[in-house]
């Protein structure tokens, strides 16, 4: 299959909606609200929150299959829908920031619609605005040191780097995920969309490589991640000129 | 007439008595939440903690090793080192929870296996009396609690606050009607997620509903703290505060209790990093306690092998990736974890498989939490193992060669029993 950019709006789109579905089926946030909260029984939410999962993965792969305005506006809503009940949930480190940590999943779905509807000026825009979020989130983060992503870095180099090593590399790495953030939204530079793309998948990645391919769903559901710089980098490639590249990401 | 007159006094006496109690009501009810926490050496120190709805100038713990019914006849007191406002939210206030302030004394150079009566105030308003008892140095004995998970409930149908649990308050009770019939139980060790979350609209009925687990006689369970994943907001360190452990290596909370001189519970915090500090202290510190003490426990909140939720998480594999490995290589003799709202009981596990040199896993919490649906089918919890969905406190009963571990229900009905070897030698 030649990699178009619609092959590469619907592969991000598919691991994405596998991997939700596939944390869905596991026992998500939306269970633990309605055991917690509402007072239903562990059956009932289970139940639901199947069902849920079912429903979600039918709408996404019709939204892949025979994409609409109404079935990917419905998807980026559900993705909202689910980053709202981990905020809800809470019990994870920085669950409070859990939408704006996956503004790329959400914003995925309605940059594809508005790719197919051409208005490219909105796809881009929409692009930019999922990533500067994403980005911006994860390092403010990794600036207030969040313990996961030290076990992250300790597991990468296999325990031979000491926690306060890994809490300066975290330092750097929360300042540049921030200075991404603002030149993917404000200044026109496509190197930092390169670095979205390498960090993205790198990052990723990372939970593959600390946990196992066991955990392969974390890795799916992060791929908007780096899908969006991916998107964002054919976009302005195919469609604009090499002088019209930096114009259109100052404008679009 | 004079029947009159008498009936009429006493009305008198019994309106001003009634007034009287009120305001007593009133003072007593300015210096609340009474707790003990136990850190590392708890046969000689303590923490005393406490929560005043206003602020004061001069906090104080009164002691001693008699009870006395004026503070001026305690031979001991203590200035709290610890005290400050609690962060409260408009939503907490709305919450029915007031503006309050925290406590911490440290009591030190305590003696070993002693009652010790206390009463804490804030300025001039003191608590009624209480007392707890140190743990024993030289004892080879040891009763201990061990529950996790008291977090959200059934709605309580008295005051019709969803932070006030039905079940958790049961619990409670239950935990006091043990303390009362087995008054050997020294300490109860809490596996985490205490409330909902540790704002303070949920610590607040937390600490109400934990007065509950105080005996009719006063006697105060001390409490051994790990924190959970519903734990890290900052009213968890400002009222589970623990001196120096709460500050060290950027977020503490791990720390060995010498129960006895042979007897150890490792308490490790799966909220900070695993790999990092805490990682090289276990390392450190495993080999010590398993070479001075018969028996080591240890407890953290997330679950080695969980009964509930998925095996494969990243969390748990973590703690399997780097806690699990030291923690057998050091012979430990039982690992009490929470964080899945069931009861469990592991097989023996050495090196991700049923071996019975292997270590014993039990707990994932029921102190008032919603029971979950666990997974009985696990490879670990089929030939000698359990899982099931009920609330429930341990019991630990430690001698010298051999521990006797028993669940309790919600309705104090014995779940399970099963004895364990200790695997020092």
């Amino acid at each position: 299959m030649k990699l178009t950019i619609p092959a590469i709006f619907k592969i991000s789109l598919s691991f994405l909606i596998l991997g939700i579905f596939l944390q869905l089926l596991k026992g998500a946030a939306i269970s633990s609200l309605l055991l917690m909260h509402v007072g239903f029984s562990d059956i009932q939410s289970l139940y639901v929150e199947k069902v849920f999962a079912i429903s979600f993965l039918v709408l996404g792969i019709f939204s892949v299959w025979r994409p609409s305005q109404l079935n990917l506006f419905s998807l980026s809503l559900l993705i909202l829908f689910i980053s709202l009940t981990s905020f809800f949930a809470g019990g994870k480190h920085f669950s409070e920031l859990s939408v704006f940590a996956h503004f790329t999943r959400i914003v995925l779905p309605l940059a594809y619609l508005y790719y197919l509807r051409k208005q490219l000026a909105i796809c881009v825009w929409l692009l930019r605005l999922g990533i500067a979020f994403t980005f911006a989130t994860h390092g403010w983060e990794a600036l207030q040191a969040n313990p996961v992503f030290i076990d992250y870095l300790i597991g990468f180099f296999q325990l031979r780097i000491q926690e306060h090593t890994a809490s300066y590399m975290l330092i750097m790495v929360g300042i540049v995920d921030i200075v991404v953030a603002f030149c993917i939204w404000k200044v026109s530079n496509l190197w930092a969309i390169y670095w979205v793309v390498f960090w993205g998948f790198l990052t990723a990645s990372l939970r593959v490589y600390d946990a196992g391919l066991e955990n392969f769903s974390e890795f799916l559901v992060r791929t908007p991640n780096f899908c969006a710089g991916l998107l964002l980098l054919a976009i302005v490639r195919v469609f604009f000129n090499k002088s019209e590249v930096k114009r259109n990401l100052k404008t679009s | 007439m004079k029947n009159i007159v008498f009936l009429f006094l006493l009305i008198l006496l019994a309106c001003h008595s009634k007034k009287q109690a009120k305001i007593n009501g009133e003072l007593t009810q300015k210096v609340i939440h009474p707790r003990i926490y136990w850190t590392e050496n708890p046969a000689s120190h303590a923490i005393v903690s406490w929560t005043s709805l206003e602020e004061g100038a001069e906090h104080k713990v009164y002691y001693d090793t008699i009870s006395h019914n004026d503070i001026k006849h305690y031979s001991l007191f203590t200035e709290s080192a610890s005290n400050g406002k609690i962060t409260v939210r408009k939503e907490d206030l709305l919450s029915g929870a007031p503006s309050a302030y925290y406590h911490h004394t440290e009591l030190e150079g305590l003696q070993s296996g002693k009652k010790y009566f206390f009463r804490f105030c804030s300025d001039n308003t003191c608590s009624p009396e209480y007392f707890f008892i140190t743990a024993e140095r030289n004892s080879q004995n040891l009763s201990v609690l061990y529950g996790g998970d008291s977090r959200v409930g059934e709605e309580d149908e008295e005051d019709n606050n969803p932070a006030a649990h039905a079940t958790r308050k049961k619990m409670n009770k239950l935990i006091a009607k043990m303390l009362v019939q087995r008054p050997e139980i020294k300490a109860l060790i809490h596996g985490a997620d205490y409330a909902m979350d540790a704002t303070w609209k949920h610590l607040y009925f937390w600490f109400n509903d934990h007065e509950l687990t105080i005996t009719p006689e006063g006697r105060v369970l001390p409490l051994i703290i790990s924190r959970g994943n519903h734990d890290h907001e900052i009213g968890f360190t400002e009222n589970f505060r623990l001196g120096k452990i709460t500050e060290q290596n950027s977020d503490g909370y791990y720390y060995t209790t010498r129960l006895t001189d042979s007897i150890a519970l490792i308490t490790l915090n799966t909220e900070t990093s695993m790999a990092g500090y805490q990682y090289k202290w276990l390392k450190k510190e495993l080999p010590k306690a398993r070479a001075a003490n018969k028996w080591l426990l240890v407890q953290y909140h997330k679950p080695a092998y969980p009964a509930v939720k998925d095996f494969d998480r990243e969390d748990f594999v973590r703690v399997r990736k780097y806690w699990v490995p030291l923690f057998e290589e050091n012979r430990v003799d039982i690992a009490l974890e929470s964080d899945g709202h069931a009861l469990k009981k592991t097989v023996p596990i050495l090196k991700n498989k049923p071996d019975p040199k292997g270590i014993v896993y039990i707990g994932e919490g029921g102190l008032g939490v919603p029971q979950r649906n666990p997974h009985p089918e696990r490879w670990y919890f089929t030939n000698g193992g359990h899982a099931s969905s009920d609330h429930h406190v341990w019991l630990l009963d430690i001698a010298a060669d051999s521990m006797k571990v028993k669940a309790f229900g919600a309705n104090g009905e014995q779940i399970l029993d099963f004895p364990l070897k200790s695997k020092y030698h």
